[in-house]
């Protein structure tokens, strides 16, 4: 009943101050990290709980606690994909821990996957750890600079559609991924 | 007790935590709860769920598919709940479902507010 009925401040107060949230998450253009320092990342993580289940790509600029499923694409700063979580779709994030399954590419600066995580699909990381007893099906590629082998993979493949235009110049990430399909 | 629970509800509630779809969060699709979720971010979709509760700095675009619907935020689309409570913070566009429904006086709502019978949501709730 109390979670209907506001007295003040909602008795379950995981993150400090909503309504500052909110003014971060609208003027988020470029400068996410600006008042929040490293670590004092907008309070708690958002979480995904056990009966949750979410069709779609999921977005964020903190931190994403999964325990229920998702199926779609998730972008964040740190995804954690708890025990009892599946999800099948790509997880593309600054720091990726993985206790439960997901079916898809990981990409990521740190990946680590426990001995509980499963994961089937390829690994992109810049770290990773895996520990004795998790389940890893796919392929782990090092990256030094997080989407270097991207750069690479299109400045070769630019190479190769001269025809196309001129596409000398080092192209961009996104244009890097939009090239290819439309080959 | 504007919404009506019954004993087995609250202590259902007191034992299964609520999902928290965070602040921080964006979603574009459909997210299913079988439970409650709190709404802090943005969906632009479906929210289905036992209840659904849109906290001020929330939005959702789209539907919203509940027993229970509680709303201080943001909402562009249909509420389909028998029970719907509007907060003082809410700003509600397009249209509510709706059989038993609380509005605060300072809730901002444009659109209709349909009532219809309990029957009517039956076929339309998993739960």
């Amino acid at each position: 009943m109390s979670m209907f009925i506001k007295t003040g401040k909602p008795s379950e107060t995981r993150e400090p101050e909503p309504v500052s949230e909110t003014k971060v998450m609208e003027s988020k253009g470029g400068q996410q990290q600006g008042a929040a320092g490293p670590g004092s990342q907008k309070g708690a993580p958002s979480i995904i709980g056990p009966r949750l289940t979410i069709t779609g790509n999921l977005e964020s600029d903190g931190e994403i606690q999964i325990d229920g499923t998702v199926k779609g694409d998730i972008r964040g700063k740190s995804v954690t994909v708890g025990e009892s979580a599946t999800v099948d779709g790509s997880v593309d994030a600054d720091s990726v821990r993985v206790s439960g399954a997901i079916e898809g590419k990981i990409e990521a600066k740190s990946v680590a996957i426990m001995r509980t995580g499963r994961v089937i699909g390829d690994v992109i990381h810049e770290s990773l750890e895996v520990e004795a007893g998790a389940y890893l099906d796919g392929h782990c590629r090092r990256t030094d600079a997080r989407g270097e082998s991207k750069t690479t993979a299109l400045t070769s493949l630019a190479g190769g559609s001269q025809k196309h235009g001129p596409s000398t110049d080092a192209p961009k990430i996104g244009s890097a991924q939009a090239k290819p399909a439309s080959e | 007790m504007i919404l009506g629970r019954n004993a087995t509800d609250e202590h259902e509630l007191a034992g299964e935590p609520a999902s928290i779809f965070g602040a921080s969060l964006t979603l574009v699709g459909e997210l299913w709860a079988n439970g409650d979720v709190r709404i802090q971010g943005r969906v632009d979709g479906v929210v289905t769920a036992d209840r659904v509760v849109l906290e001020p700095e929330g939005r959702i675009e789209g539907s919203v598919v509940a027993r229970e619907v509680h709303i201080d935020g943001r909402l562009i689309g249909q509420v389909f709940a028998p029970t719907v409570s509007i907060g003082p913070t809410a700003a509600v566009s397009g249209t509510v479902f709706y059989n038993k429904l609380f509005v605060s006086p300072d809730a901002v709502i444009d659109g209709r507010m349909p009532w219809r019978p309990m029957h009517y949501f039956e076929g339309r709730l998993r739960v």
